[in-house]
């Protein structure tokens, strides 16, 4: 899989290098979690690698989005949008159902191996157009996997009531997705407090943690507390290629698993120690 | 790489040049309205004229004059006045779905399915006709088949039958090789044509002459679809 960089500032190596390129993401959070800002980032960084972004608004009209865009000081937008590199598209979430149902394929079939970066903001409308849950599955689980055929997408979504990503509106999305990021916004508090979390990342290792982030003016998203140039250290996997040396196993048991070790670090472990990895290998193996 | 991805993704959804003609003459489906009908007739085959013109938005005149062109190059059959689609209904079955195309018949049909046993005096309510009328449509729908009556005490009850249900999936190998026919069909007419989307009850095709391309969306269930409430 190759990476490409997300534009939002400490994300990358919370995805071990960046987002997987044509694969699809689904960025969730409440009002003002910041959803919005990070598909811009994410659409931003590519135009400056000469990606082309096409922005799917469904609720907000483009000249809104523009305009935060702007004040956040991304101006350098409005030549981008003049140039046709960055598109907006404002649709309701029944016209775009309708497109993906009817006119999806052949547009695929067009653009195929594309490279653009793709956001729809947000996918709630696309979610709303059927109240079947089946045809909702299909339909969300048809555009996924048409979309990232013609470039790497960006999907937000609204997350209502109280319940932690449980809700029926976040849960179809969720599992089709091949990435799916949590934001969470404390509002309550005098110091509202942001939080950021990697809930599943296909094809790709990624952060257990929740991490803390701010937005600054000018910058967009920024992680706090992300050590991008912390060294890799690979004592776990190498300890227990040599503990493995030590005890007897059937040849091509102790190949694949030799193999499987290849390119692990110690941020895989979380904490395991070898000797109880090690344990736990010889007892499923036990007289194989 | 080819650019211009997002103002392409624009014009899809906004719809744009989808329906146009084709600059391709004497090609029966190069024109946008045949292609309606032809769709319509493939939803509602054996259709009244009147009601698909209505539906269409096209004048009683212009929805003939499109259907005896498909009739004449032998994209639609003729029995009588009726005509449906050559290949994708069983022609036996004609004269149902001319019994089907009436608005009346297909919402007693569909209120029986809904509710199983209804006494026809709670049809006739449902389907704002007197009693004698809906009485008098689910005798002839009862002669086809299409549902049983029984009588309980003073009520006349109506249920379904399997019929349609059996027909459809009688149907499903001829539904296929139906949409094999169009596509090879499109071919000989020169309209180059690629599939897009197949499943069991649509068929979603391009084609064109040149430098522009239609979409067609033929739906292949008319066992299901014929009789669906109108919106």
């Amino acid at each position: 899989m190759r990476k490409i960089r997300s534009g939002v500032y400490g994300l990358n190596p919370l995805l071990d290098g960046g987002v997987n390129e044509n694969s699809t993401t689904v960025v969730i959070g409440r009002s003002g979690a910041g959803k919005t800002t990070l598909a811009t980032q994410f659409i931003r960084r590519g135009l400056q690698e000469g990606q082309e972004g096409v922005f799917v608004s469904l609720d907000e009209n483009k000249e809104q989005i523009i305009r935060e865009a702007v004040e956040m000081g991304w101006s350098d937008i409005l030549e981008y949008l003049d140039d046709e590199l960055l598109v907006f598209i404002d649709a309701s979430g029944r016209e775009f159902s309708n497109f993906i149902r009817k006119e999806l394929p052949a547009f695929v079939a067009d653009w195929k191996g594309s490279t653009a970066r793709i956001v729809v903001d947000p996918l709630t409308p696309v979610l709303w157009s059927t109240k079947d849950l089946y045809e909702q599955r299909d339909l969300i689980g048809y555009m996924f996997k048409q979309t990232r055929k013609v470039g790497t997408v960006l999907c937000t979504l609204e997350e209502h009531g109280p319940a932690d990503l449980a809700g029926p509106e976040t849960v179809i999305p969720m599992y089709l997705a091949d990435c799916v990021v949590h934001l969470k916004f404390n509002s309550n508090d005098s110091d509202p407090s942001r939080l950021l979390k990697i809930v599943k990342c296909r094809n790709s290792r990624h952060s257990p943690s929740s991490h803390p982030f701010q937005i600054v003016r000018g910058l967009g998203i920024v992680i706090q507390g992300v050590d991008g140039g912390r060294p890799v250290t690979v004592k776990t996997p190498s300890q227990l290629r040599q503990l493995l040396l030590t005890r007897s196993m059937p040849k091509n048991v102790r190949d694949a698993l030799d193999k499987s070790l290849d390119g692990l670090t110690d941020a895989d472990f979380r904490g395991l120690k070898p000797e109880e990895v090690l344990d736990l290998i010889l007892q499923e193996y036990q007289g194989a | 790489m080819a650019r211009g991805i997002g103002r392409a993704l624009q014009k899809a959804v906004a719809h744009e040049g989808l329906d146009v003609d084709l600059d391709a003459e004497g090609r029966s489906l190069a024109n946008g309205r045949r292609r309606q009908v032809y769709r319509y007739l493939c939803l509602r085959p054996c259709a009244r004229i009147g009601d698909m013109g209505r539906e269409l938005s096209m004048s009683q005149a212009t929805a003939r004059w499109h259907a005896w062109d498909l009739v004449e190059n032998r994209y639609l059959q003729a029995e009588g006045t009726r005509v449906f689609p050559i290949g994708l209904i069983d022609p036996e079955d004609a004269a149902l779905f001319a019994a089907l195309a009436s608005a009346g018949r297909a919402a007693i049909l569909a209120s029986v399915f809904e509710s199983p046993g209804i006494s026809f005096q709670e049809l006739a309510d449902r389907v704002h006709l007197t009693r004698q009328s809906a009485s008098k449509i689910a005798s002839e729908l009862s002669g086809f088949g299409l549902l049983s009556v029984a009588e309980d005490g003073r009520y006349r009850r109506a249920y379904p039958t399997d019929l349609l249900v059996r027909k459809r999936d009688a149907n499903r190998g001829r539904a296929n090789a139906f949409g094999e026919s169009v596509l090879r069909r499109l071919a000989d007419d020169g309209l180059s044509p690629e599939l897009l989307r197949r499943d069991e009850t649509t068929l979603l095709v391009r084609f064109g002459a040149g430098s522009r391309r239609v979409l067609l969306e033929i739906p292949l269930d008319p066992y299901a679809t014929a009789w669906m409430r109108r919106t």
